[in-house]
């Protein structure tokens, strides 16, 4: 029960990270990065393609070679999201809801299909040099069995999580996004520059989700072009379960998500993971049809 | 001596095909108060649009100190002082009453920051006592008082404020205008766009009565206190 619990909360911390993304764009754009999936998947090439070079170097360290991993794979992400903000959103700004939404497809679509092609249609397998031993190095706490990399996942989700709301509510750049979320008119005659303010949010959103993309495939080994897909779609349904918009719900959202999957695999098995998410989404949905902490539409506008 | 710090020269502008604005041409002198008045749809704030960078004019110039400014954008406007308090306040309704102060700093020095708030909150008290509480949850008159220290927040050589005492009472008002007042007494000329014509001309040292897009009449808050057919048309007969 208590590994069920802690396997679920490693799981939601994956959902929470990717989720705040689409979160993050929504709150201050107003529109779904259907496109932050990719981001997802982007950084698990990266971080393995990261990590591969770093061990033909020789480094092998893996207090080294993984944050090194993981920063190269967010700072790619991160660009990847700015181009993606450019190509798919900014050129259509004040165009139908429907433009940058397909536009957004479209790019989902092109970044699959360039690392299918580039890389391999089938699965790569993850450098093994830093998960194994993490995976493999167990500690029992009472009766609680938990892996280092579970520790490694929890932690630097924390970490990161600490660290997006530090930068969201306590610098500079968080007061003008916020600000830019709330009434860009405004923000503009405060001399923001509303169009990098937004990029910075896709930035943010991606690089997280990055670094979500590391860990995920740390855990499983094995990575392809498409994991994006359905991740993104869980943290998607994260997001609106938590009230898309809104930052903590993202991570609630993420959270109960991956504690319900567990919860259901250990109970009824897992092939009903992804009904129980979806169903405890609709069920939150029909009671709070603005998620859990969204707020009200009178609110937000 | 005053020396013409801010001006636009026949401006022409609009929204779509019509033009609001139809060769537009005012000043705005060192140390001045200057009011502009108007009734409802005169184009007062499509105006303060042209010279704060929000509205591009179809024809005519914008000078700012002698200089052409009229392709600047509205962060290279505020970066040289002219800052423009908008219509309905605009308070940042879900950031604390200090992070709008903060946003009012963005295009400054960031050190400075921690004493521009102290001085702001020296100045208006009351906004230090609800420092942590969200703009929208403040009072019209409060949102008011934020709104102009978020504008000094930019360290403006010309304040520009559109309608600043709408939809507040008579107390309140009297009290924005005081501050105006004070403002300007500090050295900062003041360009204010008001509907309550009578208030906004007993502190104006000049005013420029605008409707339907054309300036009608110009002169100083007393001339146009004083003359009958302005009380008539915008001043609303008493
Ligand atoms: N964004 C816009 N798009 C289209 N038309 C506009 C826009 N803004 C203003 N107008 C029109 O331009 C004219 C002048 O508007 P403006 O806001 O400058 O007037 P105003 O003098 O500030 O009026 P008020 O006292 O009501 O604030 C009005 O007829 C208005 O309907
Ligand atoms: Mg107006």
């Amino acid at each position: 029960m208590l590994e069920t619990l802690v396997n679920g909360l490693s799981r939601g911390a994956i959902y929470a990270l990717v989720a705040l993304g689409y979160t993050m764009v929504y709150g201050i754009l107003g529109m779904i990065n259907f496109a932050h999936g990719e981001m997802f998947m982007l950084g698990m090439f990266a971080s393995a393609f990261a990590l591969g070079a770093l061990g033909s170097a020789g480094l092998v360290s893996v207090g080294l070679t993984l944050p090194i991993a993981i920063l190269v794979a967010m700072a790619l992400s991160a660009g990847f999201g700015a181009m993606n903000e450019r190509m798919a959103y900014r050129k259509l700004r004040g165009a139908h809801l429907l433009a940058p939404l397909t536009s957004a497809i479209g790019m989902s679509i092109v970044l699959q299909n360039f690392v299918m092609l580039s890389v391999t249609k089938g699965k790569k397998d993850f450098p093994q040099s830093v998960s194994a031993p993490l995976a493999d190095t167990r500690w029992s706490i009472g009766p609680l069995n938990i892996s280092a990399l579970q520790v490694l996942i929890l932690g630097s989700t924390f970490v990161l999580m600490i660290g997006l709301w530090f930068v969201i509510q306590r610098t500079r750049l968080g007061i003008a996004l916020r600000a830019v979320a709330q009434d860009r008119t405004m923000a503009s005659l405060c001399g923001m520059k509303v169009d990098h303010l937004i990029t910075w949010a896709f930035m943010i959103g991606s690089a997280l989700a990055a670094a979500a993309g590391t860990m995920v495939a740390m855990y499983q080994g094995v990575i392809r072009f498409d994991a994006g897909y359905t991740l993104g779609l869980k943290a998607f349904a994260a997001a609106v379960l938590g009230g898309i918009g809104n930052i903590p719900g993202a991570v609630l959202g993420g959270l109960l998500i991956g504690l319900a999957e567990d919860l259901t695999t250990s109970a009824v098995g897992a092939d009903w993971k992804h009904t129980s998410s979806f169903a405890l989404l609709i069920l939150v949905l029909l009671l709070r049809p603005r998620g859990l902490l969204g707020e009200r539409v009178a609110d937000k506008v | 001596m005053a020396t013409e710090i801010l001006s636009m020269e026949s401006i022409r502008a609009g929204y779509g095909p019509n033009d609001v604005l139809h060769g537009t041409s005012l000043r705005v002198d060192s140390g001045e108060i200057v009011a502009l008045l108007g009734g409802n749809g005169a184009g007062k704030t499509t105006t303060l649009g042209i010279l704060a960078g929000t509205v591009a004019p179809r024809t005519g110039t914008v000078r700012w100190m002698g200089k052409d400014i009229s392709r600047h954008s509205i962060a290279d406007r505020l970066r040289q002082g002219l800052v423009l308090c908008p219509e309905g306040r605009r308070i940042f309704p879900r950031l604390s009453v200090e992070e709008n102060l903060v946003a009012g700093t963005w295009i400054r020095d960031p050190k400075a920051t921690p004493r521009k708030i102290r001085e702001a909150y020296d100045r208006f008290p009351i906004l230090g006592q609800r420092r942590g509480q969200l703009g929208g949850t403040l009072s019209g008159g409060e949102q008011q008082l934020l709104a102009i220290a978020r504008a000094l927040m930019s360290e403006p050589k010309l304040l520009m404020l559109d309608e600043p005492s709408l939809g507040l009472a008579p107390l309140v008002v009297e009290r924005i205008f005081s501050i105006l007042v004070e403002i300007n007494a500090c050295g900062t000329p003041v360009l204010l766009v008001e509907q309550n014509a009578n208030q906004a001309l007993k502190i104006a040292h000049r005013a420029y009565v605008l409707s339907t897009g054309t300036l009608v009449r110009e002169g100083t808050g007393q001339e146009l206190l004083a003359s009958d057919e302005i009380r008539r048309a915008y001043l609303g007969g008493d």
